[in-house]
């Protein structure tokens, strides 16, 4: 028998909050924030183009991060919150 | 320490070693059992062991002081180590270091440590012979207790929070000291505005070391043409990530010695490698990250004769000299999505 320490310690908790669920998407604003990745992009595309013919929501566009691996920029993520409803991000390629 | 250890129903150490493997909580090499008595005597001197010095992702883990010394326990580390490892954890916790790209991305790359100024030779940090391999007690057991720390709170498990395709040899450990004996120029930890009798490490997210062989140039124009050569090899992220990065050149002391004794000053061959290491738009296009690419506004992308360099600007190539008798000097490759980061390592924690 031994004593010894688990390495991992605690965990900082994150707390975000979400909102409520739409009834009806028709006329909320879509966009995205692209992160370069090619098959991300392309999904993500698709998805809006998909939400604006289908459910009737309006398309703002693709927003695209300066590279992969770097966060959007506070202007980015502003705009972003400024002219959107819905957001999509791509992460994978 | 503020949480309680656990009992492991185990019979020697070398079961330890096993079970911690079992649990995921190694890196697959035998470790020092993190007993009570071992983790106090590694938190000797401490003055708040409950500290919290970075919370890392992708976990989200709260990296206090007590929960750093456990795992520099397993590392093997002398506990005067500590404070490198604090302060090496302190770098990385920084914004923009980006630790989170650094950890997740599928790309090779791991936290390098430099360590500066007198502690190098009080605890026997290496940047002589060698200095990226094995066989120094300090360098591989700091390096190796800030890998463990990554991993254990930091969830850098490869396949899981690390997504690292291959990874390197560095997710050991990763660490050295700059020559500063055989450095002809200021050391690294002065250009960043630091004392020279500061001691200081410095953090960079890199790939594994890529050779530079020059065992015929004997003037400075040569040596650091063949440098620039080894920066812009089209499958690194460097060359595509202009805006965000920067590129670090490890000069051995032998190389040094040709570049400054032909009266170049470090700013000189910051400014060389800026027009040396450039490839045509034309090149690029046939890049691994063509499209993917993050330039300056400023790049010219519309004539494929352009010459495009590897950094936004000069300051951005780090210059380090490392290593001991040779003439093989080393570039280290970024994710694109990191800077580098210095601080002082504390006198007392």
């Amino acid at each position: 028998m031994i004593e010894v320490f688990d390495p991992r310690g605690e965990i900082e908790p994150i707390v975000v909050a979400r909102p409520a669920y739409p009834a009806d998407l028709r006329g909320l604003r879509v966009g995205a924030i692209e992160n370069t990745k090619h098959n991300a992009g392309f999904l993500i595309s698709g998805i809006i183009r998909h939400l604006a013919a289908e459910h009737g929501m309006v398309d703002t566009g693709v927003r695209r991060k300066d590279f992969s691996s770097v966060g959007a920029t506070v202007e980015m993520l502003d705009e972003t919150a400024r002219d959107c409803d819905l957001v999509l991000l791509g992460t994978a390629d | 320490m503020s949480t309680a250890p656990l009992t492991l129903d185990v019979d020697d150490v070398d079961e330890v070693s096993w079970e911690y493997a079992r649990r995921g909580w190694s890196d697959g090499l035998p470790i020092v059992p993190p007993t009570p008595e071992r983790v106090a005597r590694m938190l000797a001197g401490v003055t708040d062991p409950e500290r919290l010095i970075a919370v890392l992702p992708p976990r989200n883990g709260r990296a206090t002081i007590e929960m750093i010394a456990v795992n520099a326990v397993m590392a093997g580390c002398r506990p005067e180590y500590l404070r490198v490892v604090v302060a090496a954890l302190t770098a990385l916790g920084q914004p923009a270091f980006n630790l989170r790209s650094i950890q997740a991305t599928t790309h090779p790359a791991s936290p390098l440590l430099i360590v500066n100024g007198p502690i190098r030779q009080e605890l026997g940090v290496h940047g002589g012979s060698g200095c990226f391999g094995a066989g120094f007690l300090a360098n591989a057991t700091i390096g190796r207790a800030v890998r463990l720390v990554l991993r254990n709170v930091g969830g850098g498990i490869p396949g899981s929070g690390d997504r690292a395709t291959h990874g390197h040899p560095g997710k050991y450990s990763y660490c050295i000291a700059e020559n500063e004996e055989e450095n002809p120029w200021q050391p690294l930890h002065v250009d960043r505005g630091f004392d020279a009798g500061a001691n200081t490490v410095t953090v960079i997210g890199c790939e594994a070391p890529h050779n530079i062989n020059n065992h015929v140039g004997d003037t400075a124009e040569h040596i650091l043409g063949t440098c620039a050569d080894g920066m812009i090899d089209l499958g690194t992220n460097n060359p595509f990530a202009t805006k965000t990065t920067q590129m670090t050149l490890v000069l051995c002391p032998e190389h040094a010695a040709t570049v400054a004794g032909d009266g170049w000053s470090k700013d000189d061959v910051r400014k060389y490698l800026y027009e040396r290491a450039r490839r045509t738009l034309r090149e690029l296009k046939t890049g691994g990250l063509w499209n993917m690419h993050s330039w300056p506004n400023w790049y010219d992308v519309e004539h494929d004769d352009a010459r495009l360099p590897v950094v936004s600007d000069p300051s951005n190539f780090v210059i380090v000299v490392a290593g001991g008798e040779g003439k093989h000097s080393t570039v280290l490759p970024t994710t694109g999505s990191t800077r580098s980061v210095t601080v002082e390592i504390p006198a007392l924690l």
